[in-house]
């Protein structure tokens, strides 16, 4: 006799939720049902598969590196009252604060625009991402002379850092953003007025509310305006159900050619958003896979991690103590501060004397001009991990680890991708040391050509240093012996000027998603993921 | 008894670690990490994204310790905290790439062990059974998840998703039929 079930029946009997009655009536079903029967069979087939299911263990320092970041951002727990993550319960009234604080936003800025004599014409013809950004424009001082920048706001919640392109200058000195038209990119751009609009920034912050408005815009407007293919979304802010594809902001106020991109993960949106930076004359897709292409990932082949003295030399300790991280021993430090002695003596060492040489970076390097253009602020440290001179040593796995480390300390920023640009228009940029010039404009040489060219004097470098350093032992001899070191650097260097002489350094920082770094420590950091 | 003396010692642990005691912190960490990474693992369909989503999870959970009532047990908060990490990784992960074995990401979870009495007999059976699971719907693979591999009670299923029982009961069902269905399309048998 065949008996009639249904699937929640059947479910219910399967996960031993029947009794009584029902119970009995299931195992009459069992041996009189052969369809009950299959079916009970498919089911708990299909069961014990997933439980067979294999099982992995984390490292075994997993829970020590939880802890060690907990215990390096302990500010992090004192912001625990103020993050929410996201429930069911919470969703209509976080959605409804939402809709009224942007409703409210964009009452205040109608005001504001209203108030805003100069403004107004513009907004009356310019299509609607233009109307943003001369908003933008009005209620911040424009920078002249800077073709494109990027602005960060301050947030009171660090879900939340804004970050948004502007474009400069009134109608008479704006430049026809050179960087779209010029793959050589950051053409025009003034490192000295972008850091002074940064600290100008830093004092002048706009209303919450326009900064709330232009958030809701930023996503259609900001491809629109930089001429970014539509096709791939660049937004900013936290990591949500409509994610960005990439994320642009601001490394710090004094960064002014760090930028943060994210990148997807998949090849193919990786390959795309490449491009797009590319195009934008932000990065090269192609030269500068890493080593770790053979696992299919696009690791950049450089981590450049900056912050605090403090939270570098954190992260320093950490990398030399970590079980995870095992092949740094080509680790190189690089410290752009202007104390040379001081770098000297805070290198990292990571067992590599070719450590101690990169310490004295600042000496030799023939980009030092540049560098101190651009150089972060006096109390950052900067720290690279990467195979410079073209040495992979980073495997995927050392990578996920650096930026597990940087996803959650705040204090720190990393740069993962480092490229040389010829500017052979303009003259040297600061190759003696005399600061970055005002005015440099990147030309369309071949950025793989720049960055072999970059590879090869630092491949020079050091194989002067290994020809010449005294020990090459752990420790490279303590703080004694840089002064030893700094010789070959110097010789080097002096190589370097012969090499292609006007170059500039475009730091690309690629990063996970909805991490966004600040060098302010009043600046409450995005949530990293 | 052995349970009430780990609940003890769990309460513990927490109180140590809401007095700022992180290697407290430290030791529920390793007690739970592996279960919660193996269960991310199929939830995201690979061991990187669970690794980041676990740590992440233990640092959202020690930020908000506080806000642990012991209502419920640690891990089914910690599970709550993870979920909802994971479900933005995904839906982040939607616009960029597919979690489904296309892109290779699936194939990085490694085949049981050669066990003749296991039902999985080898990697590739594993990757056909992720491959179905990465097809499911978000809710339906996390509650197989919690279920089948995680071995919850409808519950704590419940208190886990914030869904009342009988919605868990439902989507379980619902779940079941779509695997079952995921499987017999790739081919592999259900038995």
């Amino acid at each position: 006799m065949s008996q009639p079930f249904t699937e929640e029946f059947l479910n219910d009997f399967i996960d031993g939720q029947l009794s009584g009655e029902e119970l009995l009536r299931a195992e009459r079903l069992l041996l009189e049902n052969a369809a009950f029967r299959e079916q009970v069979e498919t089911y708990r087939a299909i069961g014990r598969q997933i439980k067979s299911l294999p099982r992995k263990s984390l490292p075994a320092d997993f829970s020590q590196t939880v802890v060690r970041n907990l215990e390096l951002a302990p500010s992090l727990s004192n912001r625990a009252a103020t993050e929410i993550i996201p429930s069911r319960s919470n969703q209509f009234w976080r959605n409804g604060l939402i809709a009224g604080a942007l409703a409210a936003s964009f009452l205040l800025g109608v005001f504001l625009i209203q108030n805003q004599p100069n403004v107004a014409p513009d907004l009356a013809t310019a299509p609607k991402s233009a109307a943003r950004h001369e908003l933008d424009s009005s209620v911040e001082k424009p920078v002249p002379g800077a073709a494109l920048e990027l602005q960060v706001h301050d947030q009171p919640n660090d879900n939340e850092t804004v970050a948004d392109y502007k474009k400069s200058g009134n109608e008479g000195e704006a430049q026809p953003v050179p960087m779209l038209a010029n793959r050589g990119g950051f053409q025009g751009v003034d490192p000295k007025r972008l850091a002074d609009s940064s600290s100008n920034r830093s004092a002048d912050r706009r209303p919450p509310a326009i900064e709330a408005m232009e958030e809701a815009s930023k996503k259609e407007a900001l491809p629109e305006s930089l001429g970014v293919d539509p096709s791939i979304p660049l937004s900013v802010g936290e990591e949500s159900s409509s994610a960005p594809d990439v994320m642009i902001t601001e490394a710090g106020p004094s960064d002014t050619d760090h930028w943060l991109v994210e990148i997807p993960e998949s090849p193919t949106e990786r390959e795309k958003v490449l491009q797009t930076l590319g195009k934008l004359g932000l990065s090269s897709p192609k030269e500068n896979q890493d080593s770790d292409s053979a696992a299919g990932s696009n690791f950049a082949d450089i981590f450049e991690i900056s912050g605090t003295a403090e939270a570098v030399e954190d992260f320093r300790q950490q990398l030399a103590q970590s079980q995870t991280v095992k092949l740094l021993s080509q680790a190189e430090s690089l410290d752009l501060n202007k104390n040379a002695e001081a770098v000297k003596d805070q290198a990292p060492n990571f067992g590599d004397p070719s450590i101690q040489r990169s310490a004295n970076y600042a000496d030799g390097n023939p980009s030092e001009g540049l560098d101190k253009a651009m150089e972060p602020a006096a109390k950052d440290k900067i720290l690279t991990v990467g195979p410079e001179g073209g040495r992979g040593i980073t495997s995927s796995l050392d990578v996920r680890f650096i930026r597990r480390q940087l996803a959650t300390d705040d204090r720190l920023r990393s740069v993962e991708k480092f490229e040389m640009k010829e500017t052979p228009q303009t003259p040297k940029i600061g190759v003696s040391g005399a600061g970055g010039s005002a005015d440099a404009a990147p030309s369309n040489s071949s950025l793989a050509e720049d960055f072999r060219a970059r590879q090869q004097t630092m491949k020079k470098r050091d194989e002067m240093t290994s020809q010449e350093a005294p020990s090459p032992g752990l420790g490279g001899g303590g703080k004694g012996e840089p002064a030893a070191a700094l010789k070959p650097g110097k010789k080097a260097a002096d190589e370097a000027e012969n090499q292609p002489a006007e170059i500039r350094r475009v730091r690309i920082v690629i990063q996970s998603k909805s991490k966004t770094p600040s060098a302010d420590p009043a600046i409450l950091p995005a949530e990293k993921k | 008894m052995n349970d009430k003396s780990s609940h003890d010692s769990e309460a513990r642990l927490i109180q140590a670690a809401l007095a700022g005691d992180t290697q407290a912190f430290g030791d529920l960490v390793t007690k739970y990490q592996d279960r919660l990474f193996n269960s991310l693992i199929h939830v995201l369909g690979n061991e990187y994204d669970a690794q980041d989503i676990t740590q992440d999870a233990f640092i959202q959970a020690f930020r908000r310790l506080d806000s642990f009532r012991g209502q419920s047990a640690f891990y089914t908060w910690l599970f709550r905290i993870a979920r909802n990490l994971a479900i933005s990784r995904l839906r982040g992960r939607r616009q960029t790439s597919s979690l489904h074995a296309a892109d290779g990401s699936l194939r990085e979870i490694e085949g049981p062990d050669d066990k003749p009495e296991q039902s999985l007999e080898s990697a590739e059976s594993v990757a056909q059974l992720q491959q179905a699971l990465a097809k499911l719907p978000e809710d339906q693979r996390i509650i197989l998840v919690l279920r089948e591999f995680d071995g919850l009670e409808y519950e704590t299923i419940a208190e886990v998703l914030e869904i009342p029982v009988g919605t868990v009961r439902s989507r379980l069902h619902r779940a079941r039929g779509q695997l079952k269905d995921e499987l017999i399309a790739l081919g592999m048998t259900t038995k």
